[in-house]
Parts: structure tokens; sequence; C-alpha cells
């Protein structure tokens, strides 16, 4: 079953075509990256995913239910906002600046969502939200306040903060872009737990490293479209498109 | 700290020297003994005698002295149990303050009570403006934007003449019967304009990756705001709005127009029937000491809405 599909989805940002025809399909368990040049439209495909970026014109199915059918920015699916929003619960987000609130300790940051959209009682709320965090390695930090935090671990909060819908697929923007470098392994550490349990996950990201070794697929995007969807052992290797080929050989020889 | 155990010094202090005076507690009687013979010659012009059972100075005398021109005031006070002719300097002084003190305090009362009551209902309806300033319907945002625009674009002193003497003439069922919620409506319909630009600002200066958060887990945004936005905005909230409470106050004294008695209107009423212009000054020292305390309840919420950074 694919868990999410679109079909010619475009996003215009005034006169700016930022995506252009992006055809996708995401199955059940699939770890998917997306790698390319910045201003690629990496993240703006993922934000539209979950709704952050209207698309302007394309198809976007979610567990097989046709959710957006655009054209001109005008939406041709009937469906409710709360319905939508619960379709949209499936996806949990994490971002590359972390957005915890800041107001809040890791253990509320947590609880916050399960209690207030999902109507958790706020016992099996905390368990929940304890057995996340202990699942992130930062059971010490439970009642701390995220601007105590190191980035690294701020980030495994937010992790364990979209986990906490019990999510069915999570999206990554650039997870580990914003992070020192000593504190990026601790981060993919729990991604690769997460990609090992079978979850669905499409992560927008510049580790290469991670990408050949946990994606089943990796999907290279340059200038708003989809160039490449291939395995990463062939498109590290013997990658078909000569953009794909000269960008991998610019990213790879740094490292 | 130091500040800490200075004040806490002065306050023993002051413990140690009031209550020796307080429990001596002298009688009328003692008093009378001590009126120097001049005086007590007079006793019959004796004119009143205002007997306060205040802690450190505990009495007030005062009578008449006839000279062979006029009739002239002479007044003493007592400092326990022994008295001191209060006509001059800063006896006169201290004893002025013993008979203006009840009237000033509860001028006081007013002008405090108006100011709390006005800036938390204005915060109140600042924030639905705020919000619906920022709302995307556009009949909504215009009518907050023309209220706030009417509000701080008109003088207070006139919208509180408006409201006493303009609304009674043109719409006779809006008249208000009591000065005081006349200056309460006028107050908090205008320190609700200045609020709610200071609230606005405050939501906007959150970061947008919070709504995009709140967002992606599945926040609408009535929950976005009062769960995640408006707490956070709360340490940024309070030293403006400590500002707004301090000017608010200070503008109080505008009541006096609509013969509200606040603490300006009574001191430039003690003013008028005494001739004495010393009463600014214990006036201005309340006004400072109001200011001091509520800074100081504002400076420790501060402290505490930011625990988090």
């Amino acid at each position: 079953m694919s868990m999410i599909r679109t079909e010619n989805l475009c996003k215009n940002f005034g006169h700016l075509k930022v995506l252009k025809d992006c055809s996708l399909s995401i199955e059940q368990g699939e770890v998917v990256c997306l790698i390319g040049p910045s201003g690629a439209g990496k993240s703006t495909y993922l934000r539209s995913l979950n709704y952050l970026e209207k698309i302007t014109e394309g198809k976007l199915w979610v567990e097989e239910k046709l959710i957006d059918d655009r054209l001109n920015g005008v939406n041709q699916v009937k469906i409710s906002q709360a319905e939508r929003t619960e379709i949209l619960l499936e996806m949990g987000m994490v971002f590359q600046k972390f957005n915890l609130f800041p107001h809040l300790t890791v253990l509320q940051n947590v609880m916050l969502a399960p209690v207030e959209i999902r109507k958790m009682n706020k016992k099996e709320a905390e368990i929940l939200a304890k057995e996340l965090i202990k699942k992130v390695g930062l059971e010490d930090k439970t009642d701390v306040f995220p601007s105590k935090l190191s980035g690294g671990q701020q980030q495994r909060v937010a992790i364990a903060r979209a986990l906490a819908m019990q999510p069915k697929m999570m999206l990554f923007d650039e997870p580990t872009s914003a992070l020192d470098p000593e504190l990026v392994g601790e981060v993919l550490q729990v991604m690769k737990t997460l990609a090992a349990e079978g979850m669905t996950m499409i992560v927008v990201t510049h580790e290469m490293g991670f990408a050949k070794e946990v994606a089943d697929r990796v999907i290279f995007m340059y200038e708003g479209r989809i160039l490449e969807d291939s395995p990463p052992e062939v498109i590290f290797t013997n990658p078909t498109n000569e953009r794909t080929k000269s960008f991998l050989q610019t990213v790879l020889n740094t490292y | 700290m130091k500040k800490l155990f200075i004040s806490l010094g002065i306050v023993v202090l002051l413990a140690l020297i009031s209550i020796p005076l307080y429990l001596t507690n002298p009688t009328e009687a003692d008093y009378e003994a001590q009126i120097p013979t001049e005086f007590s010659q007079l006793e019959s012009k004796k004119d009143t005698i205002v007997h306060m059972d205040y802690k450190i100075v505990s009495s007030y005398f005062y009578t008449k002295k006839v000279t062979s021109i006029r009739a002239e005031q002479v007044a003493f006070y007592g400092i326990a149990g022994k008295i001191l002719p209060a006509d001059q300097g800063i006896t006169k002084f201290l004893a002025n303050v013993l008979v203006w003190l009840p009237s000033l305090l509860e001028g006081t009362k007013i002008t405090i009570l108006l100011t709390v009551c006005s800036v938390l209902t204005g915060i109140f309806l600042s924030v639905f403006i705020a919000l619906g300033k920022m709302s995307k319907i556009k009949i909504i945002s215009k009518a907050c934007s023309s209220y706030i625009f009417f509000f701080r674009g008109t003088p207070l002193l006139m919208q509180l003449y408006f409201i006493w003497f303009g609304l009674p003439a043109i719409f006779p069922a809006l008249t208000i019967e009591s000065r005081f919620i006349a200056a309460w409506i006028a107050f908090s319909l205008n320190s609700g304009a200045y609020c709610a630009e200071i609230i606005r600002a405050a939501i906007q200066s959150i970061d947008k990756g919070q709504f995009e958060a709140a967002k992606a887990l599945g926040f609408g945004y009535g929950k976005t705001m009062s769960k995640i936005v408006i707490p956070q905005t709360y340490k940024r909230l309070i030293p403006p709005l400590a500002n707004e409470f301090i000017m608010v106050l200070k503008d109080a004294a505008l009541t006096s127009i609509i013969a509200l008695r606040d603490l300006s209107k009574v001191t430039s009423s003690i003013m008028t029937s005494t001739g004495e212009v010393s009463v600014f000054i214990i006036s201005m020292g309340i006004y400072l000491a109001i200011t001091a305390a509520f800074s100081k309840l504002f400076e420790s919420l501060e402290r505490k809405f930011g625990i988090y950074e």
C-alpha cells in the first residue's frame, strides 16, 4: 500500500516555480531520502506533503485517500478541514531548527500534543512520553527546558515529540543541518533505529552516508524536478542522470 | 542580596523605634498638662482636638491663639506623650501630613483601584483586539485596526469627557451613574488599544517555526495560540505592560475633570483649601511609592515567566 503518492505536484511562489510536476509514490515501511542542491525544492516538496505549503497544482494521496487535487490553487476534493487534519496526523514532522516549545520542559513538549489533540489521558500520555524520551536516550533530561539542551539533544526531543502522536510515517526536513558535526551522529542513530523498526520515513538530507546506509530509495531533485529515483547502490555508483553525477561528485568529494 | 539586607535593616530599625512609642499610648490629659501656660489660659478657645492614634506620632492638638488683631491657628503634635509646637518647618509639615493623610490615602485607594481595574480589563480586551487585527478576515481586521486608530489617536481626556458628559446627552439610556465606572470604562477602552499593539508585537515576535511545529502536530489556530504562542509571549509582554500600567496610574489624574476624588484631585483640593503647597510633596511621594511597589511586582513576574530561558 502506498503511504503517500503525489502526481504532477506543482508549487509556485508568485511567478517562481519551485516544484514542477513531481510524481512520487512511497510505500509502507520505505525509507526514502531526498537529495539535491539547495534550492532544488526538496524541503518545499516535503512541506507540501503535510500542508505546511499549499500546492498550486497536482494530486496528493495519503494512505490511498485522495486529499488534494488542485487546479490553479483550488482544491477540487471536497474534504473538511477536520477530516484533513485527522489524516495529516499520521505524518510526524521533524524540522531543521527543532522548533521545540521553549516554555515547556522536555516531558511537557512530548506530552502536549497527545493530551491536547489525541485527547489522551494525562497519565497514559506521561507513560508514553517517558518511554519515547528513553527511546531517544534522554531519560535524564525529562524535566529540563529545551534551552538547556544541546542541538543534538533538542533534535532527539523533537523526534520523540513527533513520535508521541504515533504517526504512521515521519518526515524529516534536514534534521541534522543545523547541528555541530559531532552531534550529527546521535540524531542519525535515533533515525536508524526508527528505520529498523519499519517506520515509513521521508528524509531530506545532505548526509550521503546516511542515505547510502539506510535508504531504500534515493531521490535526486534539481530545479523543482525529480530527476532520479533509484536504490542507493545504483545512484551512488552508477547514476543515470548527468546532473546527479555532477552533484554527487561535488558532494562526495568534499567528504 | 545587599539591597535586601539594607531594606530589612530599615524595617527592623523602624520597628525598634515605633514599638516603644506605640506602647506609651498617652491619654489626652497627658497632652493637656504639657500645653504651655500661655495657651492653657486660652483653653476655652481650644477649637478642635484631633485625636489620631497613629503608631509613631500618636496625637495631634489644635488650638487657637488669639492675638489682638486676629485669631491665629496654632497646632501641636505629640510624639510618645511629648507635645511639640507645630507651627513651623518640619514640625508643621509633619502635623499637616497627619491631618491630610487619611483623605490622601482615600484618594490613593481610588487611584490604585482605577488603575488596576482598567489595566486588567484593558489587557483582557486587547487580547481579542490583537488577535482580531491579525485575523485574515478583512472586516474583523479592519474593525480592530480602526478601534486602535481611534483610541490612540484621540486624547484620553476627550474620551473621558465624552463618556461622562457626551454619552448621556446623546443617548440618555447610556447615562452612567457612578463616576468611578465611567472612568473605568474610558480607561479600559483606551488602554485596550495600547495593550493590543503590545500583544500583537509580542505574538509576531514569536518564531514562525513554532506555528509550523504546532500545525504539524495537528494544532488548530485556537490551541496553537492558547497553548503554545501566548504562553511564550508572557515574558516579552511584562516590560511594555509595566510601562502601560505606570502610564495609566499617572493618567488617572485626568479623572479629576469628572470630579472623581482620586489622589490628584484630593491633593489639589487640599492645596486650594489650605493654601499649603507642601501637600504636593506628600502626594508625589505616594505616587513614587506605588510605582516602586508595582515595578517590583512586575520584575518578579518577569523572572517567573522567564524561568525557561
